[in-house]
This record gives structure tokens, C-alpha cells and sequence, in this order.
């Protein structure tokens, strides 16, 4: 059933609607806040009030934008409002998904594999997580969820050429710290590229 | 960092895209790595907790009741009770009603018969109206003609009274 025909029947008081909005969306709602506020209880508190104002607000929905960014737009806003009122955070740079949240765990390449992925992985959270909040939820949007530039400038809130931008030094920072890791071997140089 | 990351291919294709300026390449190798990244879900329960919120705070109305309301059953019992009484009338006193109709013809026709002859015979107009008068008297008070005559005025009064609660439905309906 298409995001436009449960909106509809929800609209219309069918509880069943919301409750399959609600499965449908709550993983991409709740990375994209996790991914921001870093603390699995905030996440889940600030996800739920995501879910709650998208309900309240359902007959402003306008189906042209596609519900994923719409959502996703009110899940990004009520994350910035909390961190803004928390004011500034030390980060702790192995900060990641954890607490009672459950991490999915990824692809199985076997077990000499299995240590280099574990590290590369651990390393490109930790990376992640040192990205500056925009940066890291434009990649996250891009390289996660399979926005297109246009819907993760809808959902942040900015033109679409600030969010190539922000997709743009997020990648560029990423491999600055990838490399300062140890990860690259012959490009290993913190700003090697060769343009800029 | 002192182990060899060399065999890691996603990432260092990846890198070595970077270090080209290659950003179709870049792109999809990243695209690749973050996607094996552990993602975020939600802890067991969360949809039935947010389920629960809604419900408490009237965003998530219970639906309507399905089936019919009072005001519904009671104008369908009502226009059903009628079209029975119709039908029931019909059926019992329609071979009656005929009978009388052809009855009533019959006295009509034998009493214009009747007063052209009185007039024929010499009777002035008063006498013949007394005459009719006694006669139309006469077959009113019989005890079966009272008895359909209060039949019909009952009927008559269901029937008011059935069309009275058809209105006041209406009116309610429309609250």
C-alpha cells in the first residue's frame, strides 16, 4: 500500500493507517535522530515526538513532497530544537548506537575479513560521529536513506546547493579521518585529493 | 595504527577515488560502506508506546462505531411497522373494500334511478332529499359500516402518527 493511501485512510480515523506508517517509518525516523543526538533515550523520546506532531499535522500533508521527506524534515527539526535547548556536547569520539537501541548488524564476509570489516566499520562511526551535525545527517540522508539532493534540502531546510555541499565536505572529511586512522595505503595523506 | 588494512577493498577504493577527485566513484564506493553500517532501530515496543501517546492525546481517534444508530433502527422499525400495517390492511380489508366500492355504485346508480323517477312521478325536490336522507341514514348505522368506519379513522391516525416520527428523525439526523 502506497505512503499517499495510508495517509488518506488515517485521515479518514482508520487506526490500522497509522499504525503502518508508524512500522513503516520508525527505523529511518530513529537513525536520522540517533545519528544527531547521539544518546539512545534521547532518540527514542525525540522519535516519538516526531511520530506524534507528523499525526497531529497529517491533514497539511502535501503529497507532491513525498512522505518520507516530509517526515524526515520534522524528525531533523525536532532533533536541532533539542540539541539547541541541551546547548553544546562533548562528544566521546567512540560514541555510537548503543544502550537499549538495537544495532543491525551487517553483511558476513568471513572470518579474516570479519576483523578488517569490524575495524573499518568501527573507525568510519567514529569518524562519523566527529562530523559536524549537518554534515553528518546529509550523508546519512544521501548514503542511508536514498535521499536525492532536492529532498535532503527539503528536509534540512536549505537550498539544494548547500546540500551537495554539506554531502560534498562530509565525504571529504570522512576520508581526512579515515586516513589519519591508517585506512587508504598508498593515498594515505590527511587532504590528499587532488583538486580540492 | 599498525595493522594492515590493506585487504580492506571497500575503503580503500574508496580513498583512492577521493585522492583521483573521482566523485561518481567516490560516491558509490561510500554509498557501499555506509550502508554496511550498523543502522539505528528503535528498541522493542517503541511502535505500540508512540500507538499508545497518539491514543492518549486524541491524535489517534478510536473509528466509529460500525453498525446502525438508535435514531436509524428506530425510523427503519418505524417505516417497517408502517408498510406491515399497509400491507396487513390491504390484504384483510381489500376484498372488503371492493366489495363496498361495487356496493356503493350499485346504491348510486339504484338511486339516481330512483329520483328520476320521483321526479318523473310528480315528488318536489325537498321530499326527494328527505328521502335520500332517511335512505343514506338508514345504511350508515348499521353496526358493520360503524365497525369499518372506526377501522379506517384507526388506520388513519397510525398513519399520522408513523409520518410525525418519520419528521422528528429527520430533525434529529440533521443536529
Amino acid at each position: 500500500m502506497s505512503d499517499d493511501r495510508l495517509v488518506r485512510d488515517a485521515l479518514a480515523g482508520q487506526q490500522d493507517a497509522y499504525a503502518g506508517l508508524l512500522q513503516r517509518y520508525e527505523r529511518p525516523v530513529f537513525n536520522v535522530i540517533a545519528r544527531l543526538v547521539h544518546d539512545p533515550g534521547v532518540a527514542e523520546e525525540l522519535a516519538q515526538e516526531t511520530f506524534l506532531k507528523a499525526f497531529r499535522r497529517l491533514d497539511t500533508f502535501d503529497q507532491r513532497r513525498g512522505f518520507s521527506p516530509w517526515l524526515l524534515r520534522i524528525a531533523h527539526n525536532t532533533a536541532i530544537d533539542a540539541l539547541r535547548r541541551r546547548g553544546p556536547q562533548t562528544l566521546d569520539i567512540d560514541a555510537g548506537p548503543g544502550g537499549d537501541a538495537r544495532v543491525v548488524a551487517s553483511s558476513d564476509p568471513g572470518p579474516d575479513r570479519q576483523t578488517e570489516h569490524r575495524l573499518a566499520v568501527r573507525d568510519l562511526v567514529a569518524a562519523l560521529v566527529r562530523l559536524r551535525p549537518e554534515h553528518r545527517l546529509a550523508l546519512v540522508l544521501r548514503f542511508q536513506e536514498a535521499q536525492s539532493y532536492k529532498q535532503i534540502a527539503y528536509v534540512m531546510g536549505v537550498s539544494e546547493g548547500t546540500a551537495k555541499s554539506y554531502v560534498h565536505r562530509a565525504r571529504g572529511r570522512l576520508a581526512d579521518e579515515m586516513r589519519t586512522a591508517g585506512w587508504g595505503g598508498a593515498t594515505n595523506r590527511p587532504g590528499s585529493r587532488s583538486t580540492e | 595504527m599498525g595493522h594492515d588494512r590493506h585487504q580492506m577493498r571497500p575503503v580503500d577504493t574508496w580513498l583512492a577515488a577521493e585522492h583521483r577527485s573521482d566523485d561518481t566513484a567516490a560516491d558509490a564506493a561510500l554509498r557501499t560502506l555506509i550502508r554496511e553500517l550498523p543502522t539505528t532501530a528503535p528498541p522493542v515496543g517503541f511502535a505500540s508506546r508512540v500507538m499508545a501517546a497518539a491514543a492518549r492525546d486524541g491524535i489517534v481517534r478510536t473509528p466509529p462505531r460500525r453498525g446502525w444508530s438508535g435514531p436509524t433502527v428506530r425510523l427503519l422499525a418505524w417505516c417497517g411497522g408502517g408498510a406491515a400495517a399497509l400491507v396487513g390492511t390491504l390484504v384483510v380489508l381489500g376484498p372488503v373494500l371492493v366489495r363496498q366500492v361495487v356496493r356503493l355504485l350499485n346504491f348510486s346508480v339504484q338511486g339516481f334511478v330512483w329520483i328520476v323517477r320521483g321526479l318523473e312521478g310528480g315528488l318536489d325536490t325537498w321530499s326527494l332529499m328527505a328521502e335520500i336522507g332517511r335512505a343514506v341514514g338508514a345504511s350508515l348505522t348499521t353496526p358493520q359500516v360503524s365497525a369499518r368506519v372506526v377501522v379506517l379513522e384507526l388506520v388513519g391516525v397510525a398513519a399520522l402518527y408513523t409520518l410525525h416520527r418519520v419528521l422528528s428523525y429527520d430533525k434529529e439526523s440533521t443536529r
